[in-house]
């Protein structure tokens, strides 16, 4: 792939890439950053990109970039940075609206793990097979891991439901933590 | 039941609806396209940054992963004398790789054996584990939590602070190779490489070993060459916190403290960081039996 070509490929496939950082990054210039050094991998590896993958081998790609920056920045972070960090610290509710409230503390109490399948699917749009590719694991396997979180997901949602939102958000369930 | 409508709340919590793109020839996005090209990044100038979270590593510790591909054309190159000409054991001179692959091949003959890794970071994550074969036992602390995981084939117990205990099954995905293979694999991979030179003579845990330290240059094109430790399982780098190491765009430092052809410690980390982990080995073969939490 020459100079040209990969102007064209960066071109095309920006607007994802970008997106798929920023939605796990504090800012829009992390997400710049990020960004940049996914293309910088791409660049150097230019001869080597799967032909007919690339845009999940960038999001794969992307994802080794993100686990690579998370480790070296500041974990004060915006509440859905909490919720999409693999290892989540305590989250707070200061700046989220009170409709949403009870779904992020439900995905607070989730593994990271099923965060991360959630998200790929609600958020980036990603397909079972999409998803399998980015983390590199057989798509069955995500396909049963992706019902069972959606059931967790559910579960937690109808148990906090029961209980009454004031009484559960202080509760420390899981990885996540829970604090206003 | 298909949850269909959370994952449909979930998308109206999307961030990216409240932040878009750079619009194509705009000056964002024109100079992340000639950082991108100019080979700029921004993770070897991350100097202040707070060190990884260890808990999360220690709890995914897993029993038995399939054998490393990658680790036995490595072991296999070694026996064979090395693609830069190095002699095989025992037909040269005793350099940093021989007693390497030495080291190697004794230490992922251990059959038990404990480790300990030292307060680190501004939560101060540490770690004491031992290992039986694939099985191990972890007590984690940092941020003031102790937590125990216990890992016994595929099933991983982990006890938190308040003594409440939960059982799980590890997923393929998530399983680790035995710790002592790990050691030894990386030890091994290092010792092929020939950026590796001894450092000196060290104390570790009061036993006198010789210190070797690997440094990994960021590779800038698909031609340069990878370093064997790179070609290994993240099933085996991940107990090092190295399974990412070729992705690093700042040199990574693996250093290795060998004595008696077992090797004492391994600590990785990234140039201008603080260390990625730093784990010591002691009690080779000694008595360990690992054993699900009371009442499980």
């Amino acid at each position: 792939m020459n100079e040209e070509a990969f102007r064209a490929f960066f071109t095309a496939n920006f607007g994802d890439v970008w997106a798929f950082i920023r939605r796990r990054v504090a800012t829009d210039e992390d997400a710049d950053d990020v960004t940049a050094d996914v293309f910088a991998v791409a660049w150097r590896r230019r001869e080597d990109l799967p032909s007919g993958a690339e845009r999940m081998w960038l999001f794969r790609t992307g994802y080794n970039v993100l686990a690579n920056f998370r480790r070296g920045v500041e974990r004060q972070r915006q509440l859905h940075l909490r919720i999409v960090s693999v290892d989540p610290p305590e989250v707070g509710y200061e700046a989220v609206a009170d409709v949403d409230q009870e779904l992020w503390s439900a995905l607070a109490a989730l593994s990271g793990s099923d965060r991360e399948l959630l998200l790929m699917q609600a958020w980036d749009g990603l397909e079972v097979a999409e998803i399998a590719a980015v983390l590199q694991v057989s798509a069955p396997t995500v396909s049963s891991r992706l019902y069972k979180a959606r059931d967790r997901l559910q579960r937690e949602l109808h148990r906090r439901d029961r209980q009454g939102r004031g009484n559960v958000q202080g509760e420390s369930h899981g990885k996540g933590s829970t604090r206003r | 039941m298909n949850g269909e409508e959370e994952i449909e709340r979930l998308r109206r919590l999307n961030p990216i609806v409240r932040s878009a793109p750079p619009a194509p020839g705009s000056p964002r996005f024109n100079a992340i396209l000639e950082k991108s090209m100019s080979q700029t990044s921004t993770l070897n100038s991350l100097a202040d940054q707070a060190p990884p979270r260890r808990r999360k590593r220690w709890t995914v510790v897993a029993g038995i992963a399939t054998a490393g591909v990658a680790a036995a054309v490595v072991a296999a190159v070694a026996l064979a004398g090395g693609p830069d000409g190095r002699p095989a054991p025992g037909t040269g001179p005793v350099d940093a790789g021989s007693v390497l692959l030495a080291a190697a091949e004794r230490t992922e003959q251990v059959s038990s054996l404990r480790f300990s890794q030292p307060p680190q970071g501004g939560g101060a994550f540490s770690a004491e584990g031992e290992v039986s074969g694939a099985n191990s036992r972890i007590v984690s602390k940092g941020e003031g939590v102790t937590e125990t995981t216990i890992v016994i084939g595929s099933d991983r117990y982990v006890t938190a602070a308040d003594g409440t205990t939960k059982k799980e099954t590890i997923p393929d995905d998530q399983k680790l190779a035995p710790f002592a293979r790990a050691a030894g694999d990386l030890t091994r991979a290092a010792s092929q490489d020939r950026n590796v030179a001894v450092v000196g003579t060290e104390d570790v845990r009061g036993v006198k070993t010789t210190h070797y330290r690997l440094t990994l240059p960021a590779r800038t094109s698909a031609a340069d060459p990878a370093s064997p430790v790179t070609e290994l399982p993240a099933t085996e780098l991940a107990w090092f916190e190295l399974e990412n190491v070729d992705s690093y765009s700042a040199p990574v430092q693996v250093d290795i403290w060998v004595a008696d052809n077992l090797v004492r410690r391994i600590s990785g980390t990234v140039q201008n960081q603080d260390p990625l982990t730093t784990v010591e080995f002691y009690d080779f073969n000694a008595p360990i039996s690992i054993t699900a939490p009371a009442g499980r």
